[in-house]
């Protein structure tokens, strides 16, 4: 039976059933991971996932189910099944589930790259990945280099009973490294990773990165961290790199963002969020020139594509404006929960066997308006630390009190760029943050982002990229990580 | 219906069939995974999702390659194979390939339970509304997960090793909010069956622990006496396990790296209080009879009395060192003392009792110094008694620091960390010192 058929079959099971709604999915995704040290291959891995999930609405209340297994007689099984756990979950439904209108879409999409990762020959990758260690590896004092590719190619098929039927193929790379210095006699041991990110494209953005000018580099700063001065504690102007900016505006604003979590929905895993739906569109979240901006067609971005997990076309809004809270990201089944009519399109599931909901699209910091380069950034600071590159990063169930690391921190003294200092990380409460952004830079926008995202129970990963030029943060309370507090 | 042996064996037989490589492994993953959610005093999402996964691994000489599908007809089989064989032939030589294991014998556990792998969808609505009602009753927002699961696995390769293991496993956690959101209490562990579980008493600890920290006081950030229940305790372990990599202790690169090279085998590392094992056969908190490529699980006892006795080797590492093959372990059992975690409470004069962790990211790999949170109960311990609840609090400290200042704990519960919620943990709550390093208004 051709996959429509099966799709249609889903469908009207779930409706003979007794579903009022229902939508189908039918994923095939393959991953490759590629792994080396120094010389070595450690793992070369192809896999394939494939099936069908079905979800379905009885009564206003959710049911869903899924196999591996996508043949008419599994289908007719699991619509059944989705249809049989709706109504017996109707017991702890309190109010009936209603779905934000959308139209009845039959499109195809694709993410827009070049070169398919899982049409090069591994043997290309694979050198690629050893020159990489051989590079680092030629730096005096690096003692080991591990570096790594992982592919995703998603084919997504939905349909719903509601008219659509949307293809999709979706294709994201993370390639990446670690460079680590031992010194023996002092027991003493530091690393520094790449300064790369993954990406929503093909293996084209690969082949652009300078690999062998940052293997240098990587191993050059894990040597000097080892002989490194440790962070005088106190607070510092703060310039961050979007390599490092990233994944705070990842925790601090992706996630408080998330209207699930600020109506208690995530309350039992990932937590909930200080910005509840009665600060909407009041509270003053960063300063004048803090804009943050959502949006799933953002090219290369990792949650980039046509359409969302409900069916849903993708598209752009607001989060933060001139400083102030003013949208959440929504699903249609949240649409109604704060008055709006529609969707913003956040709809996800990881696979075929998990159950689509609410998933963070890219956000983004927009790039500062007046005209301003990093180089004149630094210069205009006193006293101060750039942060670059992805560490440590720990936020509370509610996204006040942070605390984020970095790969390396250097100093500025006096309008100059200066030596690694070791240690530090920053210390902050969300809103006070954001607040004490004081100069954006108009250049050098550049996107990071999560290969793996973690959220819900039973977990799902989704992958999510975020946009930022480099930007300052005044009196930053840096702490010093080897005295504990 | 899980996956038989007998099956297994089947398929296993026809892709080793397929191959034609110097050598050749099959591992097969079935699984059935039903879960129901509720938040804000409503169900929210649930399923029941089958699948079936089939990884083959393929040896030219030292060139390895493998692939995996969750397809099981005949043309998915032969692709896996053509496509691990051709990664295999690409690949590079690698110096420290191992030959494939030849049959191994194994124990005869089975801690697999018809009824935890097919609890009906009723079962699971029946906890959740359950919950709601008290929460409802009580002016409290409840949210928590239930999941019950039943998984078989097998392995076999052409040196004729065939192995398999089957298991249940249940979880449940519950959040209680007071509406105003100013108090949130949770209660939550893992288990082999649904018939040990006690969801209601569970959702009780949760609400009672809401209701009694509403209204809380800061409190200095510093270092107190701190009484960390099992909760808090299993994710410390499981950082404390992250780090117990013979090779990379060898490489000088983990805190259990000896100064001027090698390990600290045979240090005392943790106060001599402290004894954590691994033991598959523990019926508290079973684990499968092979681990890996194949190898038969064993106990091994990791720290004894504070000294590091064992790390984990893998087949090559232990092969250059002279050691045994120790896998990664399977369960963590850390040996408590006698009472409860209320008895420990009355035997704390000045105090701070902390129900879970949250967050937990490394701050420094030598150290094992982590940051996290507190969260869902922080209670100020004076003369025995529980006075007052205490905000939350970030934290900045190391499993071997808390390890080395234990002063007194509990007995041994089955416990579930944040960050370790499938493994299987069997701890005490211990009382010992802590560093908060700054406070949280985060409920």
């Amino acid at each position: 039976m051709a996959e429509r058929e099966l799709l249609a079959r889903a469908l009207e099971t779930a409706k003979q059933k007794g579903a009022s709604y229902a939508d189908v999915r039918i994923n095939r995704t393959l991953r490759q991971a590629i792994n080396t040290r120094e010389k070595r291959v450690t793992n070369i891995s192809n896999n394939e996932s494939f099936g069908v999930g079905v979800r379905v609405l009885v009564d206003g209340t959710w049911g869903f189910a899924a196999s591996q297994r996508v043949e008419a007689a599994e289908i007719d099984r699991i619509a059944a099944q989705a249809v049989a756990i709706a109504k017996a979950n109707r017991v702890a439904q309190a109010k009936p589930i209603v779905l934000a209108p959308v139209k009845a879409y039959r499109d195809t999409w694709q993410t827009p790259t070049t070169k398919d990762p899982f049409r090069i020959p591994t043997e290309r990758k694979v050198d690629l990945l050893l020159a990489i260690n051989e590079e680092a590896l030629k730096v005096k004092g690096a003692a080991f280099c591990t570096s790594q590719m992982a592919f995703v190619k998603e084919e997504k098929h939905f349909a719903s009973s509601e008219g659509s039927d949307i293809e999709q193929t979706l294709i994201r790379s993370f390639p990446g490294f670690t460079v680590t210095a031992v010194d023996r006699a002092a027991g003493k041991f530091k690393t520094r990773n790449a300064l790369v990110e993954p990406v929503g494209s093909g293996y084209e953005w690969i082949e652009k990165f300078d690999w062998m000018g940052e293997a240098q580099r990587a191993a050059e700063d894990a040597v000097r961290k080892l002989t490194a001065k440790s962070v005088e504690p106190g607070a510092y102007d703060l310039i961050l790199a979007p390599s490092n900016l990233w994944l705070t505006i990842h925790e601090s604003v992706g996630h408080p963002t998330e209207l699930d979590r600020a109506l208690g929905y995530e309350a039992n895993y990932a937590g909930t969020s200080f910005l509840t739906t009665d600060k909407l569109g009041k509270f003053k979240f960063g300063s004048d020139i803090v804009n943050f901006v959502a949006d799933r067609t953002q090219p290369e971005g990792l949650a980039t594509a046509g359409y969302d997990d409900d069916g849903v076309p993708t598209g752009e809004w607001d989060l933060i404006r001139d400083g102030v809270f003013v949208d959440y990201q929504t699903t249609r089944e949240q649409a109604a929960w704060i008055g709006q009519k529609q969707s913003h399109g956040c709809s996800h599931a990881q696979s075929w066997g998990d159950v689509p909901f609410q998933r963070m699209p890219n956000v983004s910091l927009r790039p500062g308006k007046e005209k301003l380069t990093l180089e004149q950034l630094i210069a205009d600071t006193k006293r101060g630390l750039i942060g670059e590159g992805r560490s440590s990063y720990s936020i509370d169930q509610q996204r006040y009190n942070f605390q984020f690391s970095a790969q390396v921190f250097r100093e500025i003294v006096d309008g100059k760029l200066g030596d690694i200092v070791e240690d530090a990380a920053y210390q902050a409460i969300t809103p006070n943050f954001w607040a004490s952004c004081d100069r954006i830079c108009s250049d050098g926008y550049t996107l990071g982002g999560s290969f793996n995202d973690g959220k819900g129970e039973p977990g799902q990963s989704n992958a999510v990229s975020h946009g930022c030029a480099p930007a300052r943060f005044r009196n930053v309370n840096i702490i010093n990580i080897a005295r504990k507090s | 219906m899980s996956l038989t042996s007998d099956e297994a064996r089947q398929i296993i037989k026809r892709v080793l069939e397929l191959s034609k490589a110097d050598e050749a492994s099959v591992s097969i993953s079935d699984s059935r995974e039903a879960n129901l959610r509720y938040a804000h005093n409503e169900v929210s999402t649930s399923g029941d999702v089958t699948n079936l996964g089939v990884t083959v691994r393929t040896s030219f000489g030292k060139r390895s390659g493998s692939a995996s599908t969750n397809q099981v007809d005949e043309a998915s089989l032969r692709r896996i194979v053509k496509q691990a064989e051709e990664t295999a032939r690409f690949a590079r030589e690698d110096p420290e390939a191992m030959p494939m294991l030849g049959a191994q014998e194994y124990e005869s556990r089975d801690p697999y339970d018809d009824a935890t792998a097919n609890t009906p969808a009723e079962y699971r609505a029946a906890i959740a509304a359950k919950a709601i009602e008290l929460g409802r009753k009580r002016n409290l927002e409840m949210a928590g997960f239930f999941t019950n699961a039943g998984y078989a696995e097998a392995l076999g390769n052409s040196k004729g090793l065939f192995a398999f293991k089957r298991r249940t496993l249940t979880t449940f956690s519950n959040t209680a909010r007071t509406t105003e959101g100013g108090g949130s209490g949770w209660s939550g562990t893992n288990a082999d069956r649904t018939a040990e579980l006690d969801p209601a008493k569970m959702v009780e600890t949760a609400a009672m622990k809401a209701e009694l920290s509403r209204n809380a006081r800061p409190l200095d950030p510093g270092q107190y006496t701190v009484i960390l229940e099992p909760s808090a305790v299993a994710d410390l372990l499981m950082y404390l396990s992250f780090s117990m990599d013979a090779r990379s202790a060898d490489e000088g690169r983990t805190f259990f790296a000896k100064k001027g090279g090698g390990t600290k085998i045979g240090e005392k590392v943790v106060s001599e209080k402290v004894s954590i094992w691994t033991d598959p056969a523990d019926v508290r908190a079973p684990g499968a009879v092979y681990s890996g490529e194949g190898l038969p699980t064993r106990k091994v006892p990791l720290i004894e009395n504070g000294v590091l006795k064992n790390l984990n080797y893998s087949r090559f590492w232990a092969q250059k060192m002279n050691a045994n093959p120790t896998p990664t372990p399977e369960n963590l059992i850390m040996k408590g003392d006698r009472g409860t975690i209320d008895d420990l409470v009355r035997s704390t004069k000045d105090g701070v009792l902390v129900t879970r962790l949250w967050y937990i990211r490394s701050l420094d790999p030598q150290a094992i110094l982590l940051t996290g949170l507190t969260r869902d109960g922080v209670f100020r311990i004076q003369g025995g008694k529980i006075r007052h609840a205490v905000k939350n609090f970030r934290w900045n400290d190391s499993p071997v620091s808390v390890l080395l200042n234990i002063d007194a704990m509990s007995r041994e519960y089955r416990a579930r960390g944040s960050e370790s919620e499938d493994f299987a943990i069997v701890c005490p709550a211990v009382r010992t010192k802590f560093t908060f390093s700054s406070a949280s208004d985060a409920v």
